[in-house]
This record gives structure tokens, sequence and C-alpha cells, in this order.
């Protein structure tokens, strides 16, 4: 079966989709290495003539072949490639531009696409899934400037395809897989964010209603807005520098609908818990947020004396950590009491929104490389470290699964990966530690930013005062 | 690997108990004894202990700090070779330029003739005693400028701020605790530590103590930052760690600060007239822009060109550009050199640049440095982050388009040809400019004798005393009026 992976894997790395996770996770470090180098390989070759951005990293720094893993290090992006436009772009409205740019990012050609209507950030998104293949995706970052990834409707598809392949794949306690089936299981999924607007996550919720029957999906926000989103970002940045904050009138035109709904925000998250605590007890739900999220879930019930609260083949699925950073001792031991749940349904997950796969925990407390990425760490000064032993540094990968987006990408987390000594859990790839933690909270003095939730209250204060 | 170990050093008395270890830039880390535990040794005991710098005369400073110049010899002495291999692990500022500016500590910085124009900012006679001031109802006012016990929060880009703040703070005759940045973790040390070889008792060597401790440590600050322990923070540093001190700042402790500026050039009209005019300030610019490899906040990051904004002149922006850029290359390697490292977002940012080349004309770009010239007139957005000898070139219509760029981070700007200083000086200053100079002098700031980011920093490191004689005029007091009305009353 590996062997079959293997060569079906060389030729459509997609096929991943298609292996059990047994089949992947006994392919050992190393047994991958020609066919990853060579999808690389190819995957530079048809950058090199269709991704400008890639061209032009290649020739500031001099790369005509890929020979070897490092040789792509140079050409990872970064977080700031997908924020590399002018600001005033946005803050005119000038779409017509930021398409050409994100065009150059990506190996879709955008350059059809109409977008004299558009005035808004969501008009422009909505702009490009109509008339092209580019389904952009919106971030904030610390320094108050929106990113934009481009990726491919199939490279979501595919990222969708993969996350229910996660859940439909799952093993309760007793190691065995408790099943999904479209028609006959209707999973409530809970999802202590938005359904709809700037995370990707909307798209997966989208596939499981469509999938698993409508209805299916309760969230606690009904939309993430990636307008407000980005507006709040800028006024960060712009309060701190001291400089006047252009809002488009478009945007203030809507500040009553903002304000209505950050006024329902604590009784959205009220009626939330009231749900899970009344319409879902006893039952199996699939609930995806963050750690900081459950665990307050859990001790919210617990105070009320609620204990066993959900069937024991529910899921939650918890990215991110702690909002200080901190795990609370013990704190998996407090929430499976609470939910009822075995202790193996708390998913602790690591991905990104870059990212075409995640990795979960193992039972040694451990992430597992993908065999679809070629994974890298880099040292301080971003040179890759060796590919052995233990090694501590900025964490990268080249995805190998995106065919109109870039795959390679330098992230912002720092990382322990051991190359290749087996985890005691039996998975043969190499692996990480956890936590995970950021690059730049290893660096004493450094005084981090606040965090996506503080600023878009501030925007919504100053949009009120406008 | 080395293991790097950052002593305090607290009023002439060196502590080594390695307890603590930090992360530093760059990946390394260090050890450091734990500040809270010593905390009693770094403070004051008494305000007592500070009278003995009161009975020194200004010119026995004068002689301590001309002498410790003396013993400031690079290539002698052992605590500054200490401090300038440390700068190798823990700051990106290449090594010769760290040693430069090492160099300049004994043979400039601390010459009698500098010391005496520091001293000018303030008035000998406010520093030298008690100086009287007649006052125009008979009171006589005695005035003094005394230092007090204050922290210095030091910036850690060069050896610099720690050398200005050890001679700043003699001369006022304070108490400094300087705060060690985690970047520049040696100069402090080995300012105190020649000190104590040179005069272990004298009252100067133990008005100036080293610290290290993590900036933002709530436990220890909260300790420290109490008028009881220091009645004046000096805090050089970004928003973020100005931020974090501020919430100490209350009756009794005063902040003075020198935040993190960027400065620009502004070439006014006539400069793309002639091939002289353009290469005169190219190499100028190259200069302000490459000097101290881009780490100051003197350096030129951005050059505004006044031009028509013709087909014509954005050609000879270009030219200017590819001008500056080859000037930069030029420069002498003891003063500017490419870079040792780039950090990827740099390059991704410049890569960037480089496709959008309807908006953005890049020469270079890479480790030897780069010049951006913007098309359309609007500076880059990561402008103030401009590094590695990269300079964005941005030709404006007139005045007013630079203008509404030009913000009170801009602490210098360089001009040229002259007159734009004569005509721009005033507005400026109304948005912000602390220092506008020459094109081409932008890196020949003296902040020690000319005022400092917007400061008259020694004067504002001065709490100013008045002692007043009320008697020898026998002035009339308030007291004193009725009783005289009643004796005068007929």
């Amino acid at each position: 079966m590996i062997d079959e992976f293997k060569e079906e894997f060389a030729d459509d790395p997609r096929c991943v989709l298609n292996y059990p996770v047994e089949v992947l996770d006994a392919v050992a470090p190393g047994e991958l290495d020609d066919i990853h180098l060579d999808l690389a390989r190819r995957r530079f070759a048809s950058a090199m003539a269709d991704i400008p951005f890639i061209a032009q990293l290649a020739l500031l720094n001099n790369i005509a072949e890929v020979s070897a893993f490092d040789d792509l290090v140079p050409l990872l992006y970064t977080h700031e490639v997908f924020k590399s436009y002018p600001q005033a772009w946005l803050e005119n409205g000038d779409f017509k531009r930021l398409t050409k740019w994100l065009g150059k990012l990506c190996a879709a050609d955008l350059s059809q696409v109409d977008t004299s209507q558009c005035e808004l950030i969501e008009d422009w998104m909505a702009a490009l899934i109509a008339q092209s293949e580019i389904d952009v995706q919106i971030s904030a970052s610390a320094d108050g400037k929106s990113a934009f990834m481009p990726r491919s409707h199939g490279e979501w598809a595919f990222l969708q395809q993969m996350n229910l392949k996660g859940l439909r794949t799952a093993k309760n306690a007793q190691g065995e897989v408790t099943g999904l089936e479209p028609g006959v299981d209707r999973v409530p999924l809970v999802y202590l964010g938005a359904r709809r607007g700037a995370r990707s996550m909307s798209r997966f919720l989208d596939l499981y209603e469509e999938t698993y029957g409508e209805g299916l999906v309760d969230t606690l926000f009904e939309n993430s807005d990636s307008d407000l989103l980005s507006l709040a970002g800028r006024i960060r940045e712009a309060s701190r520098k001291g400089e006047a904050v252009q809002v488009r009138p478009e945007l203030l035109a809507r500040k009553d609908d903002i304000a209505r709904i950050n006024a329902d925000r604590p009784a959205r998250m009220e009626a939330l818990m009231q749900r899970m605590l009344n319409d879902y007890k006893g039952k199996r739900i699939f609930c995806f947020g963050t750690m900081q999220l459950v665990y307050d879930l859990a001790v919210r019930f617990r105070e009320m004396g609620v204990t066993g609260a959900y069937a024991p083949d529910s899921l939650f699925m918890c990215g991110s950590g702690f909002a200080n950073g901190v795990e609370p001792p013990n704190w998996k031991q407090e929430v499976v009491e609470v939910l009822g749940i075995p202790e193996s349904a708390i998913r602790v997950g690591y991905s990104m929104q870059e990212a075409l796969w995640s990795m979960n925990k193992c039972d040694h407390d451990r992430f597992h490389m993908p065999a679809s990425i070629i994974p890298y760490v880099l040292d301080e000064n971003d040179k890759p470290l060796p590919r052995e032993g233990r090694q501590t540094g900025r964490f990268a990968f080249f995805d190998l699964l995106p065919d109109t987006a870039w795959g390679g990408f330098a992230t912002g987390d720092k990382v322990t990966v051991t190359w290749d000594e087996p985890c005691g859990c039996g998975r043969r790839s190499a692996h990480l530690d956890s936590p995970i933690t950021r690059i730049v909270t290893t660096q004493e003095d450094k005084i981090t930013c606040a965090g996506t939730a503080g600023a878009l209250e501030e925007a919504t204060d100053f949009l009120l005062k406008s | 690997m080395t293991e790097h170990r950052i002593p305090i050093v607290a009023r002439g008395e060196v502590i080594e108990d390695y307890e603590l270890t930090f992360n530093g830039r760059y990946g390394a880390s260090f050890q450091c004894p734990d500040a809270s535990k010593y905390l009693d040794r770094i403070l004051l005991p008494s305000r007592r202990e500070m009278e003995a710098l009161y009975a020194l005369s200004l010119d026995d400073v004068l002689d301590y700090l001309v002498e410790f110049g003396a013993h400031l010899d690079l290539a002698s002495n052992p605590h500054l070779q200490w401090a300038a291999e440390l700068t190798r692990t823990f700051n990106d500022v290449p090594s010769h330029l760290v040693e430069g500016a090492m160099a300049g500590f004994g043979s400039s910085f601390l010459k009698r003739d500098h010391l005496e124009a520091m001293i000018e900012t303030v008035g000998r006679e406010h520093l030298d005693g008690w100086k009287a001031h007649e006052r125009a109802n008979g009171r006589i006012s005695h005035i003094r400028a005394f230092g007090v016990p204050t922290a210095h929060v030091i910036a850690g880009n060069g050896p610099s701020p720690a050398m200005m703040t050890f001679v700043r703070n003699a001369l006022v005759r304070g108490y400094a605790i300087v705060k060690i940045p985690s970047n520049e973790l040696g100069t402090a040390v080995a300012l105190a530590r020649t000190a104590i070889d040179m005069a272990p008792d004298h009252p100067l060597t133990r008005a100036f103590s080293a610290v290290y401790w993590r900036g933002g440590d709530a436990a220890f600050e909260t300790k420290l930052y109490h008028p009881r322990n220091v009645e004046r923070i000096v805090a050089w540093g970004g928003f973020a760690s100005v931020t974090h001190i501020a919430k100490y700042i209350r009756p009794g402790i005063d902040l003075v600060t020198f935040d993190p500026k960027i400065s620009r050039s502004i070439l006014g009209e006539g400069t793309l007239a002639s091939d002289e005019s353009m290469r005169e300030a190219a190499i100028r610019l190259a200069d302000d822009v490459g000097n101290g490899n881009q780490n100051g906040c003197t350096n030129a990051r951005i050059a505004y060109v006044v031009c028509d904004m013709s087909e014509e002149a954005i050609v000879a922006c270009k030219r200017l550009g590819q001008m500056v850029y080859e000037e930069v290359q030029n420069l002498p390697s003891a003063i500017s050199s490419p870079a040792i490292h780039m950090d990827a977002d740099f390059k991704a940012r410049i890569a960037a640049l480089s496709m959008l080349d309807d908006e953005y004309h890049v020469i270079g770009g890479d480790e030897r440095g780069g010049v951006i010239v913007s098309l359309e007139g609007d500076q880059v957005d990561f402008a103030d982050d401009l590094k590695y000898r990269t300079l964005n070139l941005v030709p404006v219509r007139d005045y007013d388009a630079l203008l509404r760029y030009v913000t009170r981070d801009v602490q210098t700007v360089g001009v040229y040809p002259e007159h734009v200083r004569d005509e721009l000086r005033t507005v400026l200053a109304l948005h912000g400019v602390q220092r506008i100079t020459s094109l081409g002098y932008m890196r020949e700031y003296n902040a020690s004798i000319d005022p400092h980011d917007g400061n008259e920093a020694l004067r504002k490191m001065c709490t100013w005393v008045v002692a007043e004689d009320c008697m020898t005029h026998y002035s009339p007091a308030q007291w004193r009026q009725r009783e005289q009305a009643e004796a005068n009353r007929p």
C-alpha cells in the first residue's frame, strides 16, 4: 500500500486525500525525498513561467533551478508578501491595481477581472470569486496592514475535503472509526466564530452543510466583515503613528449596522452558551474553537454543576493556544470530565491559513509532519538548519499541493523539529514539539501587539465617533 | 558555546551572581544576576550619599571625565573589548562601526572643550554653584541645577547612548541607574568597570550603575520606579517601551523621552537642473543614507525631490537614484558596508515593488543597498523601516505634497540647496521636525551640545532649585505690610 501511495503521490500529491492516515503515517522521513524534490522542481519550473513574484524572487536571489531543498528557501513567501501592495490603493479603493498586484502573487490570470463596481473589500472579494478562479483570504496583521492571500477555488475545496476527512475518519477511545455518513449522521457543528465572511472556516462550514444537511452549523456570529477587519488594523497603526485615518464614505455609511453587531456581542455569546447547554445536551456534536474558548466553556459548565454534557463520540477541535500563551495545568482532564468525552476527542491542531494541511497532536503530545509538505527549520538569519537530529527555529514549509497559489511559506512560528528519532506513538514522520510559540515572543524586551479582537472594538468606536 | 555573562554594577560594586538566563536578539542568550535580589544595593541607601558629589567643583568633575577618557582606549581597555565583542553576537551594527564609535569616546567626546560645550547648554554658573538673581522686589534668588536619582532606559543601537548617559549624569551630578538594552549588553558595564579601575571610591564612579532586567518586568519596575527611588526616567525607545514606562509616571517622577526617530531629505527645485548639481546632491545624500549602515535615526530613508513631475523630471529622478546608488557603493568601508544578511521580509517587500514597475523603479535592492524611485510621488508604506542602505526617492510637485508626510516622528531633515532650509525651517518645525541641516551632514549630529530630539536634554535632566534670600535687601513681606501700615498711621 505504501508503494502504491508513493507511486501515485509522485504523480499527483493530492492523492493524500484518498489514503488512510495509517498509510501516510507509515512513510519514513527521507523515503519521500526524491519525490518531494522532483515535485518541487516541477512546481518551481511552472511558477517561473506563471507567477511573476516567484520569477522576481528567483532573480533577486540568483536562483535558476531547484536542485536541493535549500534552493527553495529564498523563494518562500512570508506574511509580508501578502501585504506588499501600497496602502493608499486600499484606502482609495483602487481595486484595479490591487487585482493586478494580486495576480502577480499567483498563477491565476486576473487581467480580465472587472472591479469598476467595487467600493469595498467585500465587493472586491466577491468580484474575484465571480470572475476568476481566485477566492482571496484576508487577514489582519500586527502592523495594521491587511494581508490578502490568493487561493483558487480548487485549493479551497481540497482543504475542506481534507477537513471533512478528518471528521469522517475520527476514532473513538476504543480506536474505532466513528464514521460520518451523509444522509445518516446529522451531527450539529458548533463553531465559536462567524458563519460567514473573512475567515477560511466559512468555506468549510458551507461544505459541511452541503454534505450533511442544512441547519447543522451553529455559530457565534453571523458574519465577520472584511472591511471592518482591515480598518481595525489601520486605525491601530495610525493611532500609534499619530496619523489621520481616511475612512471611505461607503464604510462610514454602515456604522449603525456595525454598532448593532457590537452591542449584540455579549447576548450572542450567552445565547450560544444556552444552546450548547440545552439544545445539544447529551448529543454528539462537533465543536471548533480555540483552547481558550473550549476551556472557558468547560469552566462555566462546571460552575453550573454540569458533567458529561455530550455524547462520548463528540469531537472538540482546538486551534491555537491560550490567550496568555500558558496552558492551565490539567486543563484537558477538567474539560473532558465536564464535557463527557474521552481525552482523545479533544484534538489540538496546528495549522494556518497559508497551509493546505493541518497536524493533530498525537498521544505523545507531538505534531506530525504531513507527507504533502517539505518542512524546514530556519535559523535567525533565515538560513535552513540541517534536516537531522533536533532543530529549533522558524518553521517553514513548501506545500506541494497548491497549483495556483505558491506553496512555499515561512511562518512566524518557533518550533522544535525532531527529524530522525521516531515518535513513541508509532508514526514515522518527522515531528514537532508542543507548544509552538511565536518567533517574536522569544526575544526579550519586545512588547507584543494587542489582539485583533481589541482592535476591532477600537475600530467600531472610531467609526461611531466619525 | 560561549557563555555571555552580564554583571550588575551597582554603585561601584560588581555583582556576578549569574542566576537568570535571557534570550537576546538573533537567538543568543545571556546570563545575569537577578536584579530584584540586588535592588537595595542598586538604590541609594540615603540621599546623603549624594552629598559627596556636591563637595566636588565642576572642574573636579571635568578632570575626572578627561582622565576617564584617557582610560577608554579600545586597544588597551579589556572592558571595552569585551563590550565590543558582545555586539558581534547581540547586535546587527557591524563591529567596525561599533569600534569606530568607541574610539571616539576618548579622542573626542571626553575632550575638555567638548565637555565645556556641554556645560554651556546649562550654564556653568548653574552647575557649579548657586547663581544669584536679583529680583525687582528685593528678593535674591540663588538658582542651582541638581542631578537627581534617575533611571535611564537607553537605546541599544550602538555604544554611544551609554557613553552619553555617563557624561550627562556626571555633569549634572545625578545618580544614574542604566537599564542595559538587550542588544547592547556591554558598554554601560564596561564604562562602570573602567571607572572602578580608575577611581574605585570616587563619588562619580559610585554615581553610575548598570543593570539588566527584562523591559516590562512589572514586579521589578513597580519597585524601582517609585519617587522614593528615582525622580526621573530618561527613556530612549519605541512607542511600546515608552507606553509601558508611562504607567509609572506620577507626581514625583517625570519623564524625558528620546523616541526613535526617522530622518528625511528634501532636494529643492534646481537639483535636477544639471549633472553637476545632481552629482553633488547624490554624493551628499549617499553619506546621509549609508554612513553607519543606515542604523541611526539621523540616516536618510526618504528623499523628496521637488520637480514638475513631467516625464523628463521622472527620468531625471531615476538617473539621480542611480547616482545615489553608485555613490553609496563608493562610501569608504570604515563608515559603510553591505549588509551581512538581509531578512526575508525585507527582500519580499523589495521584490514586490520591483514587480510594480508602473509605480516604482527599483535600483539594486540587495545586500549592497538600493534606491526605490516612487514614480507617482507616493512614498512606500515601509519608508520608515528602510534599511540596508535603501533609499526611497519621492518626486513631489511642491512643498505641500511632501509636508503631508511630515510628522513629529521626523527628527532631521537634510536640505539641498541651502535656501530650502531658510524657506522651510519654520514650517518644518511646526510639523514636528526637530533638526534641519545641510544635505550630507545629517549624520554629524551632536545631540550632546545641540538640542536632542527637540529637548534641551541636559537642562531637562536637572531639577532646578531656588534658595531665596529675602532679608539682605529687606524685601517687604505680606505679614509685614499691615504692621508697617499701622506704624505709619498718624
